[in-house]
């Protein structure tokens, strides 16, 4: 999984979020490391919506235009729990070496 | 400056997008515009010409435009040659007939007839005293076409455009052919099925090297082999390595 899809995803774990919000929540939960533009964002959302990780939540009105609100799609919670696990037991390996030798 | 570019550049996305949405974000977000501009306009030429098939279908519409290119590159090439002297048999008008007929199937989408049509082309073709570009482009034409996949190739004038620049004399091809297969690679950024199907194209060149070798001598034959070689992977990696990439979540 890509770094942007990853924080996107993380991005919507909690509850739905629009495109500014999870902009915005990207960059917070990437310590700014991910900025995404907003094409980059929307190309992004197309492709989840169409693989069936993220879906439309609801649809609102606000200064007379329509405005999505996404959220994960059961599948998409597991996706991102499993690359979430994956990343974990990759980093251990690095940061606790010792303890998966067995030596400490 | 903001609210004329990005209306504008919003209106490159096809109708179903959520055009006013993301104005909104464009603007909350207020980045500088050199950042949006770029991703904004190829994101907008993606969603109304691009591909967002799975990798194997991406490779079957390329197959598809590659045989398309091969047809009309022997079509008018052959024309050309007879129109300059070369001597027209019925054997070889009857062949370039049904590879003008197989062109009209593959872009009709008639998947049966396009691939039969084609091989009546090599065969006739290898019948007419074994002309070269029919047995070789017309041959790979009928293999590419016999692979199951979509009725039509890729929606887009470049290969043909393409197919016809590389069939004129050299004096008049270079530019022309060197203008639009740069236009291809850039293209590649918005839909990489053509850089495939230049490069699916290009394979007819190595079997026509294989085929026809140019006298006895070794090392000017692999010299030539290993050049159109290099001709076709290139852009097949090229396309292959953006296909894989934007297949990844």
């Amino acid at each position: 999984m890509r770094e942007p899809t990853y924080f996107i995803l993380a991005a919507l774990q909690h509850e739905p979020g629009h495109g500014y919000a999870i902009m915005s929540r990207v960059a917070e939960l990437s310590q700014e490391r991910v900025s995404l533009a907003t094409g980059t964002l929307y190309q992004a959302l197309d492709r989840l919506t169409k693989e069936g990780l993220i879906e439309v939540a609801r649809e609102e009105v606000v200064n007379g235009r329509a405005r999505r609100h996404y959220a994960l799609t059961p599948g998409g919670r597991s996706a991102l729990q499993a690359e979430a696990t994956r990343m974990a037991e990759a980093a251990r390996v690095v940061l606790k070496p010792r303890l998966i030798g067995g030596t400490a | 400056m903001k609210g004329r570019v990005y209306p504008a550049l919003l209106r490159l996305y096809p109708a179903g997008h959520p055009r006013d949405e993301m104005l909104d974000v464009l603007f909350e977000a207020g980045r500088p515009m050199r950042r949006e501009v770029v991703p904004l306009a190829l994101g907008g030429l993606r969603a109304r010409f691009g591909s967002d098939q799975p990798l194997a279908v991406k490779w079957l519409y390329a197959a598809r435009a590659a045989a398309l290119m091969l047809l009309v590159i022997q079509l008018v090439g052959t024309a050309i040659e007879i129109a300059t002297g070369r001597p027209a048999s019925t054997v070889l008008i009857l062949s370039l007939t049904a590879a003008a007929l197989a062109a009209v199937a593959v872009g009709a989408g008639w998947r049966v007839p396009a691939p039969l049509l084609a091989a009546a082309a090599f065969g006739l073709g290898a019948a007419d005293l074994g002309d070269p570009r029919a047995v070789t482009a017309c041959g790979l034409a009928a293999v590419l076409l016999a692979v199951p996949g979509p009725r039509t190739p890729v929606r887009s004038p470049l290969p043909p455009l393409l197919a016809l620049a590389a069939t004129m004399p050299s004096a008049l091809a270079g530019w022309p052919l060197l203008l639009i297969a740069a236009a291809v690679v850039v293209w590649a950024a918005v839909d990489e099925r053509l850089v495939l199907a230049v490069g699916l194209t290009l394979a007819v060149s190595v079997v026509q090297a294989v085929a026809y070798l140019p006298g006895n001598d070794p090392v000017l034959v692999l010299g030539l082999a290993a050049s159109r070689l290099a001709l076709v992977v290139v852009p097949l990696a090229l396309g292959a390595g953006l296909a894989l990439r934007r297949s990844r979540v």
